[in-house]
């Protein structure tokens, strides 16, 4: 039995060992932080993601994966933001200051993201608005091939406990805004359009984005 | 009506305004027009800016007394009671009977009425200033951004500061006039000032200066040109009504008619505490922080020039006094001694806040109206008195839009510069949460070395309790933990879920979900 569970292991670690072979750090370029914890922190909070205070750890994508959203045409549920442009999304600039980032009206909203075809998805990195300690509420983040997310969607994450967007109670943590963004595991999974919902945050009912990378590889 | 417009005008053209009985009829119509109309622009959607922290701790005190709690003093973190003073009656007349029957509207209409019946105040400047220049500060009084935005905050700020210019006209009675009604008004406002905020010795201090100024005047600069052949003389009746006015008022005021004596005491050992608080308390600015916010915007920077150039035109009057009779009153000197006093008192105290401000527009809002009056009457030609209208229109269009930007339409933007610390919408996302009927009853346990302003946000709530952090709040249907509180639950609360709240920019609490909760 002993034995048995030793080859076992063995091969599990060859197996791993070979993935991670396969595997690249994923990297991205870090915006100016503006902020550096909370005036008064919150820590030692378990369930809540904190925010980074030091280097985030490294995050294993398949090698070529990268930033498929990099330009690509955003559309959202606010056709007339209260500040900036659609575009300002996947523009490539994630500094915090104004300019820098688009504002959707206040309450439920949603940008979606066209990465043009069908892609293997392995993370999505969000940048909200890092200028501020600030929290995001009811952060949703849907993969789909339905332009309208109507069928066949896939739900990488969702922090909307109180079910606001109605996709159900979610179960993942709130996290507070900072300049290395949320990064999500999506875990391979497959679509063209990547959605992101939010309901405001918890300095004002509206809704920001600086910046959101879609790490993958087209779909063979 | 020709008769209105005809005195109007003769305001913009001559300096000494008309005394017929008639025109003091008009005088007092059209400052009470200006009353109605700063009571319009303070009134709409009272209640729609958060509560900030300070007048959260107003309405928890307020709250306290319509209960049928006594007056406690508390000369280490909170003002006097002028303020209560004022809420508590106009609270009965609303219905309410304790905090959770107290509501934004109620509370801030105090200050609201305040900022709308000191309007009438200006009309008492009208020999000192003329008209013109008295209806164009009640106008600035009644519309400017900064004194609407603290008309509608339930601080203490708007009742101090007409509390002042009823000082400084009770003061420049008493000193014009050697009055006994003048100093028995001079000895109760002061006293009203006191009860107010212990800032009221800085109201004194700038006044003394203003005294001394007088007093120089009246002893070394008496000539045949000066205009103040009297001199100084010291009524000690006058004095002893003063004291007793003001002794008498404080006694009743503090000990709250009587109900607790103790409050005097406590309010001669709160020098030490105010000497603390004005050494910052984080509440620290750089100097030029006053003339900044005044001068904020098109109509701030109007505001400031004109300001400037009133005081000019009463200094420059002043200095002439040596060869020739001056052309501005007395009262406008002691005015301009006094605004700059203030100006340098406050600047110079490293503790500010954006409402003390209001500490020194007001006597710089009499300058500016000066100002704006001076250069009317020094324009001779119909093309530079149509550039004035032309400007004067321009900076009251100004002064409009600012006003509907910060008080109105930015009202707790972080943008807005009289938005200080100012709690966002969402605590009332907070108050929602908990008002909800299975939950208004829950045992809430709040833990934070500073809790405010939730006492307000949560006074629906009737089972909440308040943790300093360490202390252990026992068991809990909910906690909600500040920043400084949060790490002291991680042990005591497995599978719990963490919300967040925002308390204002940049501050953040949790509120710990059961592990059983259902939206």
């Amino acid at each position: 039995m002993k034995q048995k569970l030793t080859i076992a292991a063995a091969l599990l670690l060859t197996l791993t060992a070979a993935v991670a072979e396969d595997k690249v750090a994923l990297k991205t370029e870090l915006p100016t932080p503006l902020f550096v914890g909370t005036p008064v922190p919150i820590k030692g909070i378990p369930n809540l993601d904190p925010a980074p205070s030091g280097k985030r750890a490294d995050f294993l994508v398949p090698a070529g994966a990268v930033n498929l959203a990099k330009g690509k045409k955003v559309s959202a549920s606010d056709n007339e933001p209260v500040m900036g442009t659609l575009d300002l999304i996947t523009d490539g600039d994630k500094a915090g200051d104004e300019g820098s980032w688009v504002e959707l009206g206040p309450g439920k909203q949603w940008a979606q993201i066209d990465l043009e075809k069908e892609s293997e998805i392995f993370a999505v990195l969000v940048w909200h608005f890092h200028s501020q300690a600030r929290a995001y509420l009811g952060v949703v983040v849907q993969v789909s091939n339905d332009p309208e997310f109507k069928k066949d969607v896939t739900t990488v994450f969702n922090n909307d406990y109180s079910n606001t967007h109605g996709f159900g109670a979610g179960k993942d943590n709130p996290y507070i805004e900072s300049y290395q963004g949320k990064l999500i595991d999506a875990k391979g999974v497959k679509g063209r359009y990547v959605r992101l919902y939010s309901a405001g945050n918890t300095t004002n009912k509206l809704n920001h984005y600086t910046e959101v990378e879609v790490f993958g590889k087209p779909a063979a | 009506m020709r008769l209105g417009s005809g005195y109007i005008a003769a305001a913009f053209t001559k300096r000494i305004p008309i005394t017929t009985p008639s025109s003091q009829k008009l005088r007092w119509l059209l400052f009470f027009a200006l009353a109605a109309l700063a009571l319009l622009v303070r009134l709409p959607q009272l209640a729609q800016r958060p509560m900030h922290t300070d007048e959260a701790v107003n309405a928890y005190i307020t709250g306290q007394l319509l209960a049928g709690e006594a007056y406690h003093y508390d000369n280490v973190d909170r003002h006097g009671p002028a303020l209560y003073a004022l809420a508590v009656p106009l609270a009965w007349l609303a219905g309410a009977k304790d905090l959770p029957t107290l509501d934004e509207t109620t509370l801030r209409l105090g200050p609201v009425l305040v900022g709308a019946l000191t309007v009438l105040l200006f009309a008492l400047i009208v020999p000192e200033t003329g008209l013109a220049a008295a209806l164009i500060a009640a106008l600035l009084w009644a519309v400017a951004a900064l004194p609407v935005f603290y008309s509608r905050y339930f601080i203490h700020e708007t009742l101090f500061s007409a509390t002042t210019f009823g000082f400084l006209l009770g003061g420049w009675r008493w000193l014009n006039t050697a009055s006994l009604a003048g100093a028995a008004l001079t000895g109760l406002t002061a006293a009203l000032l006191l009860a107010g905020k212990e800032t009221a010795v800085l109201s004194f201090a700038g006044a003394a200066a203003a005294v001394a100024w007088w007093w120089f005047e009246r002893r070394w600069l008496r000539n045949e040109h000066s205009g103040n052949p009297a001199p100084v003389f010291i009524r000690w009746k006058a004095v002893a009504l003063a004291l007793g006015f003001f002794l008498v008022a404080v006694a009743l005021l503090f000990s709250w008619g009587g109900q607790n004596w103790q409050a005097l005491a406590d309010l001669f050992r709160a020098g030490p505490h105010t000497l603390n608080r004005a050494a910052g308390q984080g509440h620290e600015k750089p100097a030029a922080y006053y003339l900044q916010l005044i001068g904020h915007g098109w109509s701030g920077r109007a505001f400031l020039v004109l300001t400037l150039f009133g005081a000019a035109s009463v200094a420059v009057d002043g200095w002439r006094t040596f060869r020739r009779p001056p052309r501005h009153p007395l009262a406008l000197r002691l005015c301009l001694v006094y605004a700059l006093a203030i100006g340098v008192i406050y600047s110079a105290i490293p503790y500010k806040t954006p409402w003390l401000a209001l500490n020194l527009w007001l006597p710089w809002s009499v300058l500016a109206a000066v100002g704006a009056a001076a250069l009317w009457r020094s324009a001779r030609f119909v093309a530079v008195r149509a550039g004035l209208v032309l400007g004067a229109a321009s900076v009251l269009l100004a002064t409009g839009y600012d006003t509907r930007q910060w008080v109105f339409c930015k009202l707790d933007s972080e943008k807005n510069p009289y938005a200080y610390s100012q709690p966002g919408e969402d605590l009332l996302r907070l108050q929602e949460f908990f008002s909800a009927p299975p939950r208004q009853d829950a045992h809430i346990a709040v833990i934070g070395a500073d809790a405010w302003p939730l006492p307000w946000y949560l006074r629906h709530c009737p089972r909440v309790g308040y943790w300093q952090p360490g202390q252990d709040p026992g068991q809990a249907d909910y906690y909600i933990t500040l920043p400084d509180a949060a790490e002291q639950l991680q042990p005591k609360l497995p599978g719990w879920r963490p919300d967040l709240y925002g308390v204002r920019p940049g501050v953040l609490l949790v509120v710990w979900l059961p592990p059983d909760f259902q939206p």
